[in-house]
């Protein structure tokens, strides 16, 4: 039944985003097929260019072109080019998912490893000196914006010291700079709420039962702790691929990655309606998909909400 | 207000946000009426130049100056990032409102659309929203700021649902004041501190957020320039002259700090007790004293527990003398603050940061426990010493199954192998009579009754074949039939084993049912102790009487008031010389603020501290 009612959320924000995304088209000012044909084009052919785009069709049959279309991934031709949608942003799909499940790896492994290890660093209101230095430094790798982060990377690390390359995905390397630029924020977000979150573990009784057990301190973290605090770190985690798939859209442009972000940001510039209706619905059904399994990843893991489920 | 502000400042962040916000509110208003022709001022002879004394930070590719566009640009930048910041606050303000006086069903529909919403990143949203509005430079501040409207309005929501649940809205709802009244007059007088504080956070993030869509050429449009644009001109460069790109990047960054920090400074100030850092904390190794050898299960002599280091450390526990035979089960009672928990968690060596504790003598089964946290004390802690807390049942971990919460003391310090523990985990719940251990040790500890887990919880606690149990109020936080049947199995495994059990209570009838002895604490020190039937039947020390007299019994008159004990016992640091107990003692003399009595050994293995009490 839970996941029923989860698919069927799925279903809906999917759908919210195919109306969303058709809207857009017919929210722009002024009428989209003088734009399309230019300030100068003769009414014949703006006729014809509405003609073309089924503009000129009762809204709800548009409306039904668009949903069948978009079901069987046709997206129409590109404004620009010409070319079928699907082939401009063949490619570049691929590209953002490889960034953004580098981005996701690097700040899961760092962001839970420095939270816990802050945790018990700090427990109990113990060593502040640390507890403040932290607190500062997330707050400043924070604070600065990933395009930043990433213009500074390039500078130190393929511009002053040469180790890496600074753009382009020629070289495998050449994905390092970007997935830290887009991780160091998101890092630090999740490294403070999982130092929280295992300080509250650290609070209850089965961790002081579990001490007063004599357990070497790699089991009481690991097995008593750990799954209890990664529950809150992956909810956060969700939030955080999404955000780092907002990041990946700017930090394509710094790295120039050919990746969803440049091009929607290209289509937006040049308003290349179809192109840009395409990435919103790849990117946000990446977002609703992920949301969702990590929705069920939870599940999973925490066997509270597993007995609910079953 | 002063208070606040004072506040605000004392918080480490709070005076370095308000200066670096303050100067560059100056700079934003006097840098274009200073340099504002400098800095669009072209001059193809000096592009992309590095630094030099003419111009500092160098020049862009116009030949224009980096350091004065820098500066100039402050305004703009600054200026489309409160506009941002008003746009997201007003639509936010309104949607958040709207949906909070919903009706409550129509309220949490509400919430899933914004939740759902929410899930998009601001910037993705904001690209999309400057398609469908007016090319020009405010429209990239609007568009980040109806980007941002949802997340507003979710804080919204949240605040003000809390306020609307109060009891003074109520009244204004039944007295038929309509909503929008309710949430101009009501609520937004009462969330406006705490909505001021997400906002600044909520400018900082606009800020950046659309120097992000300059930076993508989206945002502000040639010829005005704001940093995000600067910067993407600089990138461009920056093999050439990396101060360009740098400069603007800096900027984006300190101005996006400095309103996260002066955010983080208010939230500080609205709400203090989040941000202190709880204060409790660590066990260190015991001071090595003269101790001897006993035969006792545990011998603690001369214990003293202060609660941090140093001589000028205010006493919790001083100089207490516990000795626990194979077999017996003592009461250690006492108000709360009188240190019998901290007495029991200082032998267990759990004691929170930054308490500390020393012991002339402290000896498990003969073993000197303050030698430090080697391996061999270690083990003798894990099997021969047991701990149950307040609530028996918060002692089992949610995450893991019953087999590896009752294995792991057997098999870490035991050597037992994997079916070996198992079968002593078995016979452990077959002897607490948890029905069905076997399915038992498969489940989670939700999926028990209550009362199952805490009989899980016990036998978890003498899995190890514990010779000492520490239970520190173990029924305190139970309804009456399960304080019970806990106290029960005390007794049971005391029967069964030999288990000896220290059963720390501030409640006498819990004593008195299971108990060989008892010992009294006040104020950090045993006040009297002795075989419990007589403690009860006969107490020596006034507090012991008091105690005893405040206890409801079968026999007490019920036609009378029961006898309370007034005022409050000292705290630490606040005990002098004399008896602590004498500001509360009927029975006081002079002798008694003076000298502290000593405790004296009186007939029938009794003993008591009090001067009053004849031999």
């Amino acid at each position: 039944m839970r996941i029923l009612s989860r698919l069927g959320t799925m279903a809906a924000l999917l759908a919210a985003l195919l109306v969303a995304s058709f809207l857009l088209l017919h929210l722009v000012p002024g009428d989209p097929a003088v734009r399309i044909a230019g300030l100068n084009a003769t009414p014949e052919q703006v006729a014809e260019v509405r003609h073309r785009l089924g503009l000129d069709l009762p809204l709800h049959r548009q409306f039904a072109e668009y949903v069948m279309d978009g079901l069987r991934l046709d997206f129409g031709r590109s404004f620009r080019t010409g070319e079928p949608v699907t082939d401009v942003i063949g490619g570049s799909l691929g590209v953002t998912l490889r960034l953004a499940a580098a981005g996701i790896t690097v700040t899961m492994l760092t962001g839970v490893a420095l939270g816990i290890a802050m945790a018990a660093l700090t427990r109990e209101g113990r060593r502040p000196g640390v507890e403040t230095a932290f607190t500062t430094g997330t707050s400043l790798v924070g604070a600065v914006p990933e395009y930043v982060t990433g213009a500074v990377l390039a500078l130190v690390f393929a511009v002053g010291l040469g180790w890496l390359p600074v753009a382009g995905l020629a070289d495998p390397a050449g994905l390092v700079l970007p997935a830290v630029a887009v991780s160091l924020a998101p890092v630090s977000v999740l490294a403070r709420v999982i130092r929280v979150e295992t300080l509250a573990v650290l609070a209850h009784d089965y961790v002081r039962t579990a001490r007063a057990k004599r357990l070497h301190p790699v089991i009481v973290y690991g097995r008593h702790v750990l799954p209890n605090a990664l529950t809150s770190a992956l909810t956060v985690g969700g939030l955080i691929f999404a955000g780092l798939l907002g990041g990946a859209v700017v930090i394509e442009n710094v790295f120039a990655l050919p990746g969803l972000g440049s091009q929607l940001v290209q289509s937006v510039m040049a308003r290349d309606y179809p192109v840009v209706q395409a990435v919103i619905m790849l990117l946000g059904a990446s977002i609703v998909v992920v949301n969702s399994c990590v929705d069920g990843a939870l599940r999973l893991l925490d066997p509270r909400t597993r007995a609910v489920s079953s | 207000m002063t208070a606040a502000l004072r506040a605000f400042r004392s918080t480490s962040a709070g005076p370095v946000a308000l200066a670096v916000l303050t100067l560059l509110a100056v700079v934003a208003v006097v840098a274009p009426i200073l340099w504002g022709e400098r800095a669009t001022a072209l001059n193809p002879a000096t592009a992309v130049l590095g630094p030099s004394a003419e111009h500092w930070l160098g020049t862009d590719r116009l030949g224009r100056d980096v350091l004065v566009r820098t500066l100039v640009a402050t305004r703009t930048s600054l200026g489309l990032g409160l506009l941002a910041a008003a746009v997201a606050a007003l639509a936010g303000l309104l949607l958040g409102g709207l949906v909070a006086v919903l009706s409550r069903r129509a309220r949490e529909a509400g919430l899933r659309v914004l939740d759902a919403v929410l899930a998009f990143p601001a910037i993705l949203v904001a690209i999309i929203v400057t398609l469908i509005l007016p090319e020009g430079t405010a429209s990239a501040a609007v568009a980040v700021g109806v980007a941002g409207a949802p997340a507003v309005a979710r804080i919204v929501v949240t605040l003000a649902t809390a306020v609307l649940a109060r009891d003074f809205v109520a009244a204004a709802w039944g007295l038929g004041v309509g909503r929008s009244r309710i949430l101009v007059r009501y609520v937004l007088p009462n969330i406006a501190d705490s909505l001021a504080v997400s906002l600044s956070v909520v400018a900082g993030a606009a800020l950046v957020v659309v120097s992000s869509l300059s930076f993508l050429g989206v945002g502000v449009q040639p010829p005005a320039f704001d940093w995000g644009g600067m910067l993407s001109q600089g990138v461009m460069d920056m093999y050439v002259t990396p101060l360009a790109a740098l400069a603007p990047a800096v900027m984006i960054a300190l101005a996006g700090l400095a309103f996260g920090l002066a955010g983080e400074a208010m939230a500080r100030v609205a709400n203090p007790s989040v941000w202190t850092a709880r204060r409790t904390g660590r066990h260190t190794a015991l001071a090595a004293g003269t101790g001897t050898e006993s035969d006792a299960l545990l011998d603690v002599k001369g214990l003293t527990v202060t609660a941090g280091a140093g001589p000028g450390a205010p006493a919790i526990v001083s100089g207490v003398d516990l000795r626990v035979g194979r077999g017996e089960i003592v009461g250690l009672v006492g108000e709360s603050g009188s240190g019998k928990s901290m007495t029991v968690l200082a032998v267990a060596r759990l004691l929170p940061y930054p308490v500390e504790s020393v012991a002339d003598a402290l000896t498990l089964d003969g073993h000197d426990l303050r030698a430090g946290p080697g391996e061999r004390v270690r083990r003798l802690l894990g099997t021969r010493l047991a701990l149950v807390f307040q609530n028996p049942a918060a002692c089992l971990n949610p995450a893991l199954r019953l087999e590896t919460q009752l294995t792991e003391v057997p098999r870490t310090h035991q050597g037992m192998n994997r079916a070996q523990a198992r079968e002593l985990a078995l016979a452990g719940l077959r002897q607490v009579r948890v029905p069905e251990p076997e399915r038992r040790l498969r489940q989670y500890p939700h999926e028990l009754s209550g009362g199952q887990r805490q009989r899980a919880t016990i036998a978890m606690a003498l899995a190890g074949r514990a010779g000492l149990l520490l239970a520190d109020e173990p029924t305190t936080a139970l309804d009456n039939t399960l304080r019970r049947a806990v106290l029960n199995l005390f007794r049971e495994a005391n029967a069964a084993s030999g288990t000896a059990i220290v059963l720390v209570s501030h409640d006498l009838s819990v004593v008195r049912g299971l108990c060989d002895r008892v010992v009294v604490m006040y104020a950090g020190r045993v006040v009297e102790e002795g075989p419990t039937r007589e403690v009860i039947a006969r107490p020596l020390h006034p507090y012991t009487q008091a105690l005893v007299g405040s206890t409801l019994t079968m026999t007490t008159p019920l036609d009378r008031p029961l006898p309370a004990l007034d005022g409050q016992p000292p705290r630490p640091g606040e005990r002098q010389e004399g008896c602590a107990f004498v500001p509360r003692c009927a029975r006081a003399e002079d002798r008694c603020a003076k000298e502290r009595p000593p405790l004296r050994a009186y007939p029938g293995a009794r003993r008591t501290a009090c001067w009053a009490v004849e031999a």
